[in-house]
């Protein structure tokens, strides 16, 4: 029997999937564990593996469609198998006048992508043979042949490493006519994504999709998906939670002095550069056990605050287009090292949107970092359901008073926003005041 | 075999098969329209009624069904006839008593019969004898199981392949083509030069394109290799000779070499056999080894034409088959 | 006996004139290499088949055959278009796509010259069931050769049209070889005639190099055919006085017997009747003859000037 292939729920609270591409064709055979489709769910894209072996008889929905989750996208099974009608789900008549609604108002809608992406690959028999023989993914590989088809000369030519690309990116450069060698690409290991090659043709990705207006001024210009979960999370946030931020000064003179003695040794260790953010995360985590109301959050009725005896601490990473907070889990448990190394495996993963859905949720307290950009001080929003977020500020140095001397030093500035259904001002003073007696003393994190 | 070979046309190499044949066995017969003193509308039998007179060389009335079903009857009660169309265009009279009859009188009968018979007829365009005396119906008859099918086109092929035809035990559609007729050839003299049918031959071997062609197109085929290999372009020719039984063999190991195909005949290409070569490829595993789509050319699907100019333009040139080879090389 | 008029007569002079001027001038432009592929000439033919289209009405029809030259002219035919078809021009009949084999003038009756002998039998035998079915009252003439009676289509399409009632007149030209084959080796009677029998039908035979006697018989049996007494077989005796085709080399008959036979040429035979019952003059006849060749020589020059077929023309028409 043809078995179906569904828009997996990756992620508790995930509603719906966009597909972004297809790897098989309708007809490819696939082997149980092949990569099959790649996904976007509302922050991350991800891949899908076949959950068995077969041919791929019907793909239902296609690329760039956004569908809820575990609807069928496609069948897997027999050749020449038939394929079982499309079970209509069990749907109220209001239900699908609001799915006429929706269809018309797509049916409406201007295409998203100005780009066509074609979600198959034009490759001869002989490419696509010689590809799999030597284990190279064809959409790595660029084609000479009539409309970018991939011959076998090509596949012979391709040495793995040389330019790492991803196929839409691929796509873009062909149509804009650019040669490759000339991206630098900013993904992983340099791997070139479509950003890379926008940048390259002042085609950023925010200017793709944008309508200019009649005075030839403004732009109009549909957010991203990432885009709307974050409007969307804000908002809620900043319309709910009562909130105010509480700041403090650190002498962060022996932070620095750590970092310093430390790091050869990390670096050997790990292979990993210690930051200040680093230090200031384990410094939080310790903080927060000795702070539950900190680490607690509100429950979805309000009525309930659920304390958690672990810290998952989440840290905001800025891309380009967007803002993602990645989980640490148990950092409270981590030494130095161990934060050094999980802090840059998210970093790294969230940049290249590899990232598994779960790793986004379920903090119980987030820090913000903006001291690289020179900030001294904001008041960050706290992260839902989080009843406070850290914000980091820069440091700079300072003339401070020392035993009545003016004296130089390194001062940085920690602002604690809390959500006051929760959190008073004495409960968030007290967390900063330990965090930066934590911090000045560092080596008491150590212990 | 003997080395000695002597140059002759191919008109004369399958005059050539004939008389060895019938020389070697007396059951050989030739029958046809006018082949006895005319020699054959094309010339073909010419002398050979004064060798074998009338009774082996048996000029019949314009009646190709009796030809035909009297080729299968002769056959199947122990003689070999050799019966000759004067166009293959007229087959189509005589397609009854082959198609029906000789065909399938072996396996109808449970094996219990044998069918030695040749059917030889001209086909091709390219003398401006219109719709009615150039075409190339050879597909028609590999699509009926029970017919052995054959093309030689060339002069040694053509001695070799007929020899071979008549000496089956079943019945053989043997396309000569009218326009090759006066071409020469280096033909075997050895009266033992049997080419099996089912064996293609590589008229040139290549590494770039692998083009199959058989008739009266390999020649032209086979120039268009000779000027490409000068411009450093490798093209392997092949000639299956044979089309049922077809040498897959050959072809699908030519194909995954080269790893392009490109497909020459002068017969219409809507239903033409150029599809089941083309199938073939595709569903052997040579598939895995195609760098480019496979190419046909072929003839218009339309009648063929009087004018010269538009006869001409019908079947495929030589600027066609060199535009193939650079498209499949992606030039 | 039907009396022939004075002006039919002269008509039929002048057909037959023009069907020689115009096989001895693809003659020549064939041995030139100006005509494309084979030809097969009808000289020696012309009263056969010129006879017996004069005897038909205007709107009966033929089928005609691979040497349908004689036939075609006979049937009244616009000789610049058979001419450019000829030569392979777009302004030929066929528009340069059927050539010599092929002439065919569907509208007016003509259904076409045909390269496969016996390929006219059972399309006669069609156009009859239409004029029976739709009483037109015209009556189709099936032109054929000796050789081709010993298709199986002959047989059939006597059978079917003898059961039918059809209206269509079966005529052979018998001109004693199929291609290099004689009669006498291809079939086992004399007279083609006698095969009428086997169909119930009448079969006759006429001098075809009788250019009156073909023209009468043929206009009374015609009349017999219009009345709905269903089809008859007329036997044409005649002779072809060159090869079958341009390449045929003759081995298989004497010259003395090409030559004998040229002694009844049936334009010489005419011309003496026109003289000797003084249906007109030597002078009139010389002037006939001349606007005959004058007429060739004009349409080859139409020919000469017509353009050839565009080659986008290539695959036009091959369906409706």
């Amino acid at each position: 029997m043809a078995i179906e292939v569904i828009m997996p729920k990756a992620g508790m609270d995930m509603q719906e999937g966009q597909i972004i591409k297809w790897y098989k064709n309708e007809g490819d055979y696939v082997e149980r564990g092949e990569v099959l489709l790649e996904i976007m769910t509302d922050k991350v894209n991800m891949e899908v593996e076949a959950e068995t072996s077969g041919y791929l008889l019907k793909i239902l929905k296609n690329n760039g469609e956004t569908v809820p989750v575990v609807t069928p996208i496609g069948y897997i099974g027999e050749k020449g198998e038939e394929i079982p009608e499309v079970k209509e789900s069990k749907e109220t008549v209001q239900d699908k006048l609001e799915i006429k609604e929706e269809i018309e108002e797509i049916k409406t809608k201007e295409e998203p992508e100005v780009l066509e992406i074609k979600d198959k690959i034009r490759a001869t028999p002989a490419a696509r043979r010689m590809a799999r023989e030597r284990n190279i993914n064809l959409f790595e590989v660029k084609g000479s042949g009539p409309k970018g088809r991939i011959q076998q000369i090509d596949v012979e030519n391709y040495k793995e490493g040389d330019i790492k690309i991803t196929p839409l990116a691929r796509r873009i450069a062909e149509v804009e006519g650019i040669d490759l060698e000339n991206i630098i690409g900013s993904g992983f290991e340099g791997k070139i994504i479509k950003e890379d090659v926008l940048k390259l043709v002042g085609k950023e990705e925010k200017n793709i999709t944008e309508e200019v207006m009649e005075d030839g001024r403004t732009r109009v210009v549909p957010m991203s998906n990432m885009r709307k979960i974050i409007a969307k999370r804000m908002s809620e946030s900043y319309f709910s939670a009562p909130t105010f931020t509480l700041n403090t000064e650190v002498d962060m003179t022996k932070v620095i002095e750590l970092r310093r003695t430390v790091k050869e040794q990390i670096l050997e260790e790990t292979k990993k550069k210690i930051t200040i953010t680093d230090i200031i995360l384990l410094a939080t985590a310790r903080a927060l056990k000795n702070h539950p109301l900190v680490n607690a959050s509100l429950s979805e009725d309000g009525e309930n605050i659920i304390y958690h005896d672990y810290v998952d601490l989440a840290m905001a990473v800025g891309l380009e287009n967007g803002l993602l907070t990645p989980v640490i889990r148990g950092a409270d448990k981590m030494t130095l090292t161990e934060i050094v190394v999980a802090a840059k495996d998210v970093t790294e993963r969230t940049i290249n949107m590899k990232l598994l859905p779960d790793e986004l949720q379920g903090s119980t307290f987030t820090v913000s970092n903006l001291g690289m950009y020179g900030i001294t001080h904001f008041d960050p929003i706290i992260n839902q359901p989080n009843s406070a977020i850290l914000g980091v500020n820069t440091i700079v140095e300072k003339l401070v008073p020392v035993d009545g001397k003016a004296k130089v030093k390194p001062m940085m500035t920690l602002s604690l926003t809390v959500d006051h259904r929760v959190i008073d001002g004495v409960v968030g003073a007290k967390f900063l005041q330990d965090l930066k007696s934590l911090l000045e003393n560092p080596i008491k994190i150590l212990i | 075999m003997s080395e000695q070979m002597k140059e002759m046309t191919y008109k004369d190499a399958v005059k050539l098969a004939m008389v060895e044949e019938m020389r070697k066995d007396e059951n050989v017969f030739l029958m046809g329209e006018d082949v006895g003193l005319y020699g054959g509308a094309f010339g073909v039998s010419v002398g050979m009624l004064e060798e074998f007179g009338e009774e082996r060389v048996r000029d019949t009335p314009i009646s190709e069904a009796a030809i035909a079903g009297a080729a299968a009857g002769a056959a199947v009660t122990g003689m070999r006839p050799i019966a000759e169309i004067m166009f293959m265009d007229f087959t189509t009279i005589a397609m009854d008593s082959l198609v029906n009859q000789a065909a399938k009188m072996r396996y109808m009968f449970g094996g219990k019969a044998k069918v030695p018979m040749v059917l030889r007829a001209p086909g091709g365009s390219g003398t401006g004898a219109a719709a009615q005396h150039s075409q190339s119906l050879e597909a028609w008859f590999c699509h009926v199981p029970g017919l052995k099918v054959v093309v030689p086109g060339t002069a040694a092929d053509a001695k070799g392949l007929l020899k071979a035809a008549i000496r089956d035990d079943n019945p053989v559609v043997f396309v000569e083509q009218k326009t090759l007729y006066k071409v020469k050839g280096s033909v075997p003299i050895d009266d033992e030069f049997i080419i099996p049918l089912g064996k293609g031959e590589i008229k040139k071997e290549g590494e770039d394109v692998t083009i199959i062609s058989y008739g009266r197109m390999l020649p032209r085929v086979l120039k268009v290799a000779e000027e490409l290999e000068e411009e450093g372009i490798s093209v392997e020719v092949l000639d299956p000779r044979t089309l049922v039984p077809l040498d897959k063999e050959l072809i699908i190991n030519s194909v995954k070499k080269t790893g392009r195909a490109i497909l020459v005949n002068e017969a219409c290409k809507t239903g033409g056999y150029l599809g089941e070569i083309a199938s073939v490829i595709s569903e052997s595993e040579a598939f895995d080894y195609l760098d480019a789509p496979i190419i046909r050319l072929a003839g218009l699907d339309v009648p063929i034409p009087y004018n010269p100019e538009l006869e001409s333009a019908v079947v495929p040139s030589e600027k066609q088959i060199r535009d193939a080879v650079f498209k499949v090389l992606n030039r | 006996m039907i009396d022939i008029s004075k002006e039919t007569i002269l008509e039929m002079y002048k057909r037959m004139n023009e069907a020689r001027a115009f096989e001895e001038k693809v003659s020549y432009f064939f041995a030139r290499g100006m005509v494309h592929g084979t030809t097969h000439l009808s000289i020696g033919q012309e009263a056969s088949s010129v006879g017996a289209c004069m005897a038909l009405n205007n709107d009966d029809l033929i089928t005609s055959t691979h040497r349908g030259h004689s036939q075609v002219i006979g049937k009244g035919i616009d000789l610049n278009k058979m001419m450019a078809e000829l030569l392979g021009k777009y302004t030929g009949y066929c528009k340069g796509k059927g050539g010599s084999m092929h002439i065919a003038d569907v509208d007016a009756g003509n259904l076409g010259a045909n390269g496969v002998v016996g390929g006219g039998h059972g399309i006669a035998v069609g156009a009859a069931l239409t004029q029976q079915m739709k009483k037109t009252g015209k009556v189709v003439l099936c032109f054929f050769g000796d050789g081709a009676s010993n298709e199986g289509s002959f047989h059939e399409a006597l059978n079917l049209a003898s059961v039918w009632k059809l209206p269509v007149i079966f005529y052979c030209e018998n001109n004693l070889y199929g291609m290099s084959v004689p009669q006498n080796k291809a079939m086992n009677i004399k007279n083609i005639a006698d095969r009428a029998k086997s169909y119930g039908i009448p079969g006759h035979i006429i001098d075809g190099n009788n250019a009156v006697e073909v023209y009468n018989r043929t206009k009374e049996i015609a009349k017999y055919v219009r009345e709905g007494n269903g089809p008859v077989l007329i036997e044409s005796k005649t002779y072809r006085w060159l090869g079958h085709s341009k390449s045929d080399a003759q081995i298989y008959r004497s010259k003395e017997e090409v030559e004998e036979w040229k002694s009844k040429c049936p334009i010489k035979q005419l011309r003496n009747y026109i003289i000797e019952n003084k249906i007109s003059t030597e002078e009139e006849l010389d002037k006939i003859e001349n606007n005959a060749r004058e007429s060739i020589e004009k349409a080859v020059e139409f020919a000469n000037n017509s353009p050839n077929p565009p080659i986008e023309t290539i695959t036009e028409d091959v369906y409706a």
